[in-house]
C-alpha cells in the first residue's frame, strides 16, 4: 500500500502518521520526491483502514500496491534512485563500467586499468571468484584477484565492481565498492538476504532463464533486509537462437523504467559473446536509456584466461566510449 | 373530625407503611441474594406485570391509576436496592471507579487531537482552547474523527455537539450510536461568523457565500439582507474561506471565523454577522478508553428505553433520585427501527457523589440499550 502526502505537510503531522502506521507492525518506507511524499507501507496492509487514511487532509492518495515487489515498486518512490559507488553516482548521467572478464595479474589489471579511465570509464570490473560452467576452467585468482583489484584502485581512483559468490568470502570485500552477484546466483535466497544486512551497493545481474519479475523480487529480498542500493543488470537470456551466445533483451531498460526506480545497467559482452557484436549493442543499450554499460576490456583478448572472445581492445572501447557519449546526449 | 385528628390518623398509617416498606425492602434483599446464588437477573418483567396487575384488580375502581403508580415506584425501589447488592461489581462500576482512580490528575497538554475540517475551523479553536500545544490532524470527516482515536491514529478527537442558536449537531450525534468512545472534556466556545472576501471584493459584488449549514442557519438573519444571493453549504467554515480564497471568481464570500483571514489570506467584510451576540458551540473531547479527570461534574450517556409508557418517566426518575439536573436531551431516531429513538443525556452531578456510579449502573440495567458515555467537566 502506497500513501501519498500533499505538498508542504508540517513535519509532526506526518511524524504522527507514521509512528500510527508502525504502530500497526508496517514498515514504512519514506520516499522524499521534488514534489510529493511518498510513504510505502509493507507488511499486513489488509488491517490498515484506507479510508480513514485518506480522510486525512495531509494525505494526497492512498493506492494498493498489487506488485509483489514493495520496495523496488516505483509506486513506492516515483523519483529514479541513485546508487553511489565509491563516490560514482549510478543512475545520474551514463555510468560506464570496464575491465577484464577475470583479474590474471598486476600488469595487466592495472594496464587495463589506466586504458578505460582514460578512455572515460567511472568503475572497474573484474572477477576475483569466477563462476564458470565447468570446473576444470579457470576458477579465478580468488582472494590473491581482490588484493590486485585493490591495488588497481589505488593506483587508479577508480571504483571496484566484483562478484561475490559465497557469504563466507564476505570479509575479504572490504575494499569492494560495489558487489556483483551473477546471473547464476540471481535467486540465491540466503545469500540476497544476507546482502540486505550490509552497507553496500548490488549490481543484481538476471539469471539467464528468469523473468524481469522474478529479477525484481530477488532486489526485493536484498532491498526488504534494509539495504536499497540495489542496481540491476541485463546479460542476455536463454532463447532458442544460436548466433549470440544469448539474447540480449534491451526492452527490458522500458519495462524497467515503468516498473522500478533502480537503476538498469547493460552488460552486452556477456549477453553476445562475440566482441564484434558488442559495440553496436552497447550504443543500441544507451540509446534505450540504460543508465549503464559494463564491457569486458582486455588488453590482449587473444590470451585471456576466461572470455577473451567477447572482450574488446582498449583502442576499441575507446572509440565506443566516446560513441555512447555522443549517443547519450541525443537521447538524454 | 378536624384537620389535627385526621393527621394524627395519617400518621399513623405511613408509621405502619414505614415498617412494611422496610420489612418489603428487607424481603427484597433476601431475594435479591437467592437470585444471585441462582445466577438471575434482577429484573424480571413477567413477574412484575403479573404483580402489578393482580394488585390492580383488587383495587377498588376509583384507585386503580394511583395503585399503579404506587406500586410501580415501590417495585423500581426494590429493584434498585436488588441492583446495588447484586451488580455492584459490574463491569460498569468497575470501569468508572478504575477511571476515576487511574487516570492523570492532569489534562494533557500536547496531544495528537483529530478534528473535522481545515486550519482556522471551529473545531480548531476549540481544540486550541481544551490543549495547551496540541497537534492537531485534520480529517475530512467527522466520521473519520471517530475512527482516528478508536484505531488509535490520535490520542483524542474534538467534535462540534450544539449550538445556542441552530441547536444540535445532528451529525455527529448520528455517529455517536456507531462508534466506540468515551467524552472527557467539553468546551464552550462562542462562535463570531465574519464575512471573508478576497482583497478588493466589495459587499455589493457579492453573489455567492459559501459556509458550513450550521453557520448558514447562525446567520440566517444576515443571509435574508442579501437578496440574490446564492447561499452554498460545504463540509465546513474553513473549507469555505479556503474556497474563496482559491476561486478565480470575486464575487464569493465566506461566512468564516475572522481567524481564516489571516489564514487564508482573506479580508474581513463584516465581523460578527451572526443573529444573536452570544452565539455558542459546545464542542466534545473523545477519547477511546474511559478517562475521568478531577472535577467531572457533566455526565453524557445514551440510552434506548422500551416502547412502552412511562419507559422515559422512569428512567428520569433516576435522575431525579439522584438530584441530577439535566442539562440536555436530544432524541435521535434508531437506523432500521421506525419511530424508534435513541436518547442522550447530559447530566449535572460529580462523579464523587456517593451513590453516582450505582445510579449508573441502576440506570443501565433499567435501559434496553444503555452507553455511559463519559464524564468530564466543561471549559466555559
Amino acid at each position: 500500500m502506497i500513501c501519498v502526502l500533499k505538498q508542504n505537510v508540517s513535519g509532526e503531522r506526518e511524524e504522527q502518521l507514521i509512528k500510527w502506521l508502525k504502530s500497526l507492525g508496517l514498515g514504512v518506507h519514506i520516499s522524499e520526491g521534488e514534489r510529493q511524499t511518498v510513504l510505502g507501507l509493507i507488511g499486513d496492509t489488509s488491517k490498515v483502514d484506507a479510508d480513514l487514511i485518506e480522510s486525512l487532509d495531509i494525505v494526497e492518495a492512498v493506492r494498493r500496491v498489487s506488485e509483489p515487489y514493495k520496495t523496488a515498486t516505483r509506486q513506492f518512490h516515483p523519483a529514479d534512485s541513485v546508487v553511489d559507488v565509491g563516490g560514482v553516482k549510478v543512475g545520474e548521467g551514463l555510468t560506464i563500467i570496464a575491465g577484464p572478464c577475470s583479474v590474471e595479474s598486476e600488469e595487466q589489471l592495472v594496464g587495463i586499468a589506466r586504458e578505460i579511465k582514460k578512455s572515460g570509464a567511472h568503475i572497474l570490473r573484474g572477477g576475483a571468484f569466477k563462476p564458470r560452467t565447468s570446473p576444470y576452467s579457470f576458477q579465478g585468482l580468488k582472494e590473491e584477484g581482490l588484493k590486485l583489484l585493490s591495488v588497481a584502485k589505488k593506483e587508479t581512483g577508480l571504483p571496484i565492481v566484483t562478484e561475490l559468490m559465497d557469504i563466507d568470502h564476505i570479509d575479504l570485500f572490504d575494499d569492494v565498492d560495489c558487489i556483483q552477484i551473477g546471473a547464476r546466483n540471481m535467486q540465491n535466497y540466503e545469500l540476497l538476504k544476507e546482502l540486505g544486512h550490509i552497507n553496500k551497493p548490488v549490481l543484481l545481474k538476471r539469471g539467464l532463464a528468469n523473468t524481469i519479475n522474478e529479477l525484481l523480487m530477488s532486489a526485493e529480498y536484498i532491498m526488504s533486509g534494509g539495504n536499497e542500493n540495489v542496481i540491476l543488470c541485463e546479460r542476455g537470456i536463454r532463447t532458442f537462437e544460436t548466433a549470440t551466445r544469448n539474447t540480449l533483451d534491451l526492452s527490458i531498460i522500458p519495462v524497467l523504467r515503468e516498473k522500478t526506480h533502480l537503476p538498469v545497467i547493460i552488460d552486452p559482452s556477456h549477453a553476445t559473446g562475440k566482441a564484434n557484436l558488442v559495440p553496436p549493442m552497447a550504443l543500441a543499450a544507451v540509446a534505450a536509456g540504460a543508465d549503464g554499460v559494463m564491457i569486458e576490456v582486455h588488453n590482449d583478448p587473444m590470451h585471456a584466461l576466461c572470455d577473451g572472445a567477447q572482450s574488446l581492445t582498449p583502442a576499441r572501447f575507446d572509440q565506443l566510449a566516446d560513441q555512447m557519449r555522443k549517443v547519450r546526449e541525443v537521447v538524454k | 373530625m378536624n384537620l389535627n385528628e385526621l393527621r394524627m390518623q395519617i400518621d399513623g398509617i405511613d408509621d405502619r407503611m414505614l415498617e412494611l416498606f422496610q420489612q418489603r425492602m428487607e424481603v427484597s434483599k433476601s431475594i435479591a441474594e437467592v437470585k444471585k446464588e441462582m445466577g438471575k437477573a434482577v429484573y424480571d418483567s413477567a413477574r412484575e406485570r403479573d404483580k402489578i396487575n393482580s394488585l390492580i384488580a383488587k383495587a377498588d375502581q376509583e384507585m386503580k391509576r394511583d395503585v399503579f403508580s404506587f406500586f410501580s415506584s415501590v417495585m423500581d425501589l426494590s429493584r434498585s436496592c436488588q441492583t446495588r447488592l447484586l451488580d455492584f461489581d459490574s463491569d460498569l462500576a468497575l470501569r468508572i471507579t478504575d477511571a476515576i482512580e487511574n487516570t492523570p490528575k492532569v489534562f494533557p497538554d500536547f496531544p495528537v487531537v483529530a478534528c473535522q475540517g481545515l486550519e482556522g475551523a471551529h473545531s480548531m479553536l476549540a481544540c486550541s482552547k481544551m490543549f495547551t500545544s496540541p497537534t492537531i490532524m485534520y480529517f475530512d470527516t467527522f466520521d473519520a474523527v471517530f475512527t482516528a482515536i478508536e484505531k488509535g491514529l490520535c490520542q483524542y478527537g474534538v467534535l462540534p455537539i450544539e449550538n445556542s442558536s441552530a441547536g444540535s449537531v445532528n451529525q455527529v450525534y448520528d455517529l455517536m450510536m456507531k462508534h466506540r468512545f468515551s467524552i472527557v472534556r467539553s468546551v464552550r466556545l462562542r462562535v463570531d461568523h465574519s464575512l471573508l472576501v478576497k482583497p478588493g471584493t466589495a459587499l455589493a459584488d457579492i453573489r455567492e457565500v459559501y459556509s458550513h449549514e450550521q453557520a448558514i442557519s447562525q446567520c440566517s438573519e444576515f443571509l435574508a439582507n442579501m437578496p440574490g444571493v446564492k447561499v452554498t453549504a460545504c463540509e465546513n467554515t474553513a473549507v469555505a474561506a479556503d474556497m474563496v480564497a482559491k476561486s478565480g471568481r470575486s464575487d464569493v464570500a465566506a461566512l468564516a471565523s475572522y481567524v481564516c483571514a489571516d489564514i487564508y489570506g482573506l479580508e474581513c467584510l463584516k465581523e460578527n454577522v451572526q443573529d444573536k451576540g452570544d452565539n455558542a458551540t459546545r464542542f466534545i473531547c473523545i477519547s477511546k478508553n474511559l478517562e475521568i479527570y478531577p472535577g467531572a461534574d457533566k455526565t453524557s450517556i445514551m440510552a434506548v428505553t422500551a416502547h412502552k409508557p412511562g419507559a422515559l418517566y422512569r428512567l428520569l426518575s433516576y435522575f431525579y433520585a439522584l438530584g441530577m439536573n439535566m442539562t440536555k436531551i436530544e432524541s435521535r431516531p434508531l437506523p432500521e427501527r421506525n419511530f424508534e429513538f435513541m436518547f442522550y443525556f447530559d447530566l449535572e452531578k460529580s462523579v464523587y457523589a456517593p451513590d453516582f456510579t450505582q445510579t449508573i449502573v441502576e440506570i443501565n440495567e433499567a435501559c434496553e440499550r444503555f452507553e455511559y458515555l463519559g464524564s468530564y467537566s466543561e471549559i466555559v
